[in-house]
């Protein structure tokens, strides 16, 4: 009786371990959350391969963190305001404490689960990684291998050498 | 239950133990993450990142992250690319790179919005059109008069705008007369009769080809002196016009003499604007006995002219250079009738059938009427 009060959803991670979420932050898995609901009365976890047990275990942490958050906007007039954003100093803390690696998993776990704010927001702390940096600066911060001939670098150089100031 | 929005088929492990070694992470990245992650950054960014390596340099150049910056910058949602431009990056880098960013002046002649703008090819000049139904022009040297108001529907068309190029208020500087009927004529002829009239500082070139003789001015005086005058160059007169209107010679036969020049011109009105005092008359050769032709020049003919028409009670038939008329045997425009190559030989033929290659002695047919082209009947 108690789990039909709270909705639980079971999430296999690749470790094969699971994870019991609650409805209410799971439904901020975007399109991912009417597959969870017909798997409601089902025991059997949904196993997604792709997310290890940290990067869901931060996902949870997240989703709990702005579970009371409203929901983005969907029309694109908003969508620019909303990519000004700045991002707050939590989610910039959470997201960077672990490296790299971490955040780059969990982009992926969460464009895979459609977790729309969390992407965003990391993709954001990204972008600001990139911004006003130099393309070697770049290369060096991200571990790029310059994988361009020294005639296609020059010519992408010429190609893109009007955006400088 | 299938799950298709897995997209990144590698187990996180893999990913992991592509961090130290190359390529890195961000490489492999999909490009759905990428574009996300880009769509974030600013175009001086974009192009910065662009240069790091080839996957990123492709990303960044997707058509779906300019047109957003362009449409951040300049509000062009919902449009498509224009059929003539290359790309939304291209579109943007033109519209912020080559774009002047300096403001030297400010020009408040027009009322309302402007529409387009047209440069000089030299870049100096330019003119612009408003809703107001006034084109101004921006001009160093001199004051060129150009039309200053037409009606506001046809301003707003590009094509109509096509008559403000800059290029075109140059031309209106010229003059032109034809030079066709001169053999031999020189340089120097020209300019001994230009002298007598203006100044050789305001000559800017004379152009002389087999058909006219076109002289750019840098001068509006030295034009509308040019234009009212007559110049008489080896004993003929020729008068001088503006390059922008081009003139036809039509020649109308079989006019009777009574039938006064004014009439001709009114009739001829239909067809275009008839240059003053043009109405000339033909006479036979070495006499002053009249032959019933008329020669008339009009300015920006109509494209068609018919080779018969009615003045009057009066069939006459015309004439005209520039292509106006078709060869009345071939009905091409590019030659008048008697010099057309496929001209039949009207002197084999026949007097019995009308028809050409024989003549009557020989004919088989039965005879035939040569107006209504049946057994004789025609009364």
């Amino acid at each position: 009786m108690y789990k039909k009060i709270v909705p639980q959803i079971k999430l296999e991670t690749y470790e094969k371990e699971v994870f019991e979420i609650d409805l209410d932050i799971a439904k901020k898995f975007g399109k991912l959350v009417p597959v969870l609901q017909e798997l409601l009365n089902d025991d059997k976890p949904l196993t997604i391969k792709t997310i290890n047990s940290g990067t869901l275990k931060k996902i949870i942490t997240w989703c709990t963190y702005h579970k009371d958050d409203p929901l983005p906007p969907e029309d694109d007039d908003n969508r620019m305001k909303h990519s000004t954003e700045e991002v707050s100093s939590w989610d910039d803390k959470f997201l960077q404490e672990d490296g790299q690696a971490a955040l780059f998993d969990l982009i992926s776990a969460a464009h895979t689960l459609d977790i729309d704010g969390l992407l965003d927001v990391a993709c954001k702390v990204v972008a600001t990684m990139i911004k006003g940096k130099a393309p070697e600066e770049i290369r060096k911060v991200f571990n790029i291998k310059n994988d361009f001939t020294q005639q296609e670098e020059d010519q992408v150089r010429k190609e893109n050498d009007w955006c400088e100031d | 239950m299938p799950l298709h929005c897995v997209e990144d088929r590698r187990s996180p492990t893999e990913i992991e133990e592509d961090e130290d070694s190359c390529p890195s992470i961000w490489q492999q990245c999909p490009d759905s993450i990428l574009l996300h992650i880009f769509s974030f950054l600013e175009a001086k960014h974009l192009t910065a990142s662009s240069q790091t390596c080839k996957d990123w340099n492709r990303v960044t150049n997707d058509e779906s992250l300019w047109k957003y910056l362009l449409d951040v910058k300049w509000g062009v949602k919902n449009q498509k690319l224009p059929p003539s431009k290359e790309s939304w990056r291209s579109e943007y880098k033109r519209l912020d790179f080559h774009t002047p960013i300096h403001l030297s002046e400010t020009l408040t002649d027009h009322d309302d919005e402007v529409l387009h703008v047209s440069f000089s090819h030299d870049g100096k000049l330019f003119c612009t059109t408003s809703k107001d139904a006034t084109i101004k022009s921006s001009v160093d040297e001199c004051d060129i008069p150009v039309p200053r108001r037409r009606s506001k529907n046809t301003l707003d068309t590009p094509k109509d705008t096509k008559f403000f190029k800059m290029a075109n208020i140059q031309r209106t500087l010229s003059v032109h007369f034809y030079t066709r009927g001169f053999k031999g004529i020189t340089h120097d002829e020209i300019i001994k009769e230009l002298e007598k009239q203006i100044e050789l500082e305001s000559v800017k070139s004379i152009q002389l080809t087999e058909k006219s003789c076109v002289v750019p001015l840098s001068d509006i005086d030295a034009k509308e002196r040019l234009v009212q005058c007559d110049l008489t160059i080896k004993n003929r007169t020729v008068k001088f016009i503006e390059v922008d209107n081009t003139i036809t010679n039509i020649t109308i036969k079989d006019l009777p003499y009574e039938l006064n020049d004014c009439y001709l011109a009114t009739q001829m009105l239909q067809y275009g604007k008839v240059v003053p005092g043009s109405v000339k008359r033909g006479y036979i050769r070495g006499k002053k006995i009249e032959n019933g032709s008329r020669y008339i020049q009009i300015i920006n003919c109509a494209p068609t002219i018919p080779n018969k028409t009615t003045f009057g009670r009066y069939d006459v038939r015309m004439f005209a250079d520039n292509g106006r008329t078709e060869c009345i045997h071939c009905k091409q425009r590019n030659h008048p009738s008697y010099a057309c190559k496929d001209k039949p030989d009207h002197s084999k033929r026949c007097y019995n059938c009308s028809e050409i290659g024989h003549f009557a002695r020989d004919c088989l047919n039965e005879s035939k009427c040569s107006f209504c082209k049946k057994k004789r009947s025609c009364p």
